[in-house]
């Protein structure tokens, strides 16, 4: 990393700060684990016909979810300081609706390994990172 | 969902255990502060843990404000005062003191969450 | 010959005349008419499973609380995705039935059914898509052709029927 740094013929050079990337095998865990506790938070509800958790709330990151009529869950974990994530998460939606589940070749309930899905769904994120924070 | 408070509390616990061992693994950052709220279409459930794992969970309207602020306010001006100074409250069992119950009351008439329709 | 090229009307000759291939491609591979009828209904369910993602996407449909309104998103969804907009009519007095009545199938625009397939239930891909996506939705339904217009109705009458909301599988907070 900072032999490319310091070689002048790289630049100009985009870099760009992230969090550590989760296996797919991690995702589906932490999905599975999400999943019972959705759907404590509407049993706990102290009015009735409550919905499952929309937003999770630490100091460090915000987790949101949108859940469809079918039960499909959308899941962004963001920068506390996100905004728009729910338009993100509607627009991932629609990116599902055509790129995967149009796809004869992707398969119901497996991961999504489809290049276009892939390829939208990025530029969505880039498109709402920003947009989204709030300079601070 | 009518369930008794004896349900309810067990059922909060393990969530509650859950969603900090949950939280923890999907936070991306090597910090874990743990869990300070969520929200449904419906309502908020604010959660304050002491270092000493004491918690204190709330459950209000969705734009409450002020929730957190309450709920450590009620450990340090109430719990700590008329619990933990209180020869007479064991620890692990139900609080029956009467004085802590008028103080907790009093304490979440006068937040700010309480006065925009506290559930 | 001065035929002006509307692309709407392009593609839906195109699909009509795909989908006129895959049935005989079907009927090619597999020589029951009762087979085929069967593919086509076990294609338009697993159709119907995935188009219903879309549809909700795009029309930002809410819940159905009674069977009149899922006939409602039925039309809706005939009119987006087939581009015709079928009537909803004949009612069952327990409100449990109802059908959609289609004057112009297009899937069945330039077909005719030959003797020999006199009992091929050709458009069976419809109520196939039907339950798939009712079903997707946590509703069971049947769905079947009362009427066909390519076996000499005046009509072509799809029926639905609510058999049972399918609870185990009702996403939470969604009761």
């Amino acid at each position: 990393m900072h032999r490319v740094l310091e070689d002048p013929e790289q630049y100009p050079i985009s870099l760009k700060f992230g969090w550590p990337k989760l296996s797919t095998n991690e995702k589906i865990f932490l999905a599975s684990m999400f999943y019972p506790l959705f759907a404590i938070a509407s049993q706990l509800s102290p009015e009735p016909r409550s919905s499952g958790i929309q937003v999770l709330e630490t100091a460090s990151y915000q987790l949101h979810c949108f859940q469809t009529l079918t039960g499909v869950k959308f899941l962004a974990v963001v920068d506390p300081r996100q905004t728009g994530v729910e338009a993100l998460l509607r627009r991932l939606h629609e990116l599902y609706a055509d790129f995967a589940l149009k796809n004869p070749f992707y398969s119901l309930e497996m991961p999504i390994r489809c290049e276009l899905f892939d390829t939208h769904v990025r530029s969505a994120l880039e498109s709402a990172e920003k947009l989204g924070v709030a300079n601070v | 969902m009518t369930m008794s408070l004896e349900e309810e509390s067990r059922l909060l616990y393990g969530m509650l255990f859950s969603l900090k061992s949950f939280s923890n693994r999907i936070s991306p950052l090597d910090v874990q502060e743990g869990v300070q709220c969520y929200t449904t279409n419906k309502y908020k459930m604010t959660l304050f843990e002491t270092p000493t794992s004491l918690k204190f969970v709330c459950n209000t309207d969705v734009n409450a404000p002020g929730v957190n602020e309450m709920l450590q306010k009620l450990y340090t001006q109430v719990y700590v005062e008329y619990v933990i100074r209180n020869p007479e409250c064991k620890p692990a069992e139900p609080i029956t003191s009467e004085l802590f119950k008028a103080k907790l009351d009093e304490t979440v008439r006068m937040s700010p969450a309480f006065s925009s329709k506290a559930a | 010959m001065n035929r002006s090229v509307d692309p709407k009307k392009v593609n839906s000759e195109l699909f009509t005349l795909t989908y006129g291939a895959l049935v005989v491609q079907l009927l090619n591979d597999l020589e029951s008419v009762e087979d085929v009828n069967k593919h086509l209904d076990r294609m338009g369910y697993n159709i119907g499973v995935r188009l219903v993602e879309d549809f909700i996407a795009r029309s930002s449909a809410d819940k159905c609380y009674d069977l009149r309104e899922t006939a409602d998103k039925l039309q809706a969804a005939f009119r987006m995705y087939l581009g015709i907009s079928p009537s909803i009519a004949n009612w069952a007095p327990a409100g449990d039935e109802f059908s959609l009545m289609i004057d112009t199938n297009p899937l069945t625009e330039f077909v005719e059914l030959p003797d020999t397939c006199s009992n091929m239930r050709y458009s069976a891909i419809l109520p196939g898509m039907v339950r798939g996506a009712c079903e997707m939705v946590h509703l069971e339904v049947s769905s079947w052709f009362v009427q066909d217009q390519l076996r000499g109705d005046p009509v072509t009458e799809l029926r639905v029927k609510f058999i049972k909301r399918l609870e185990d599988s009702v996403p939470p907070g969604e009761d």
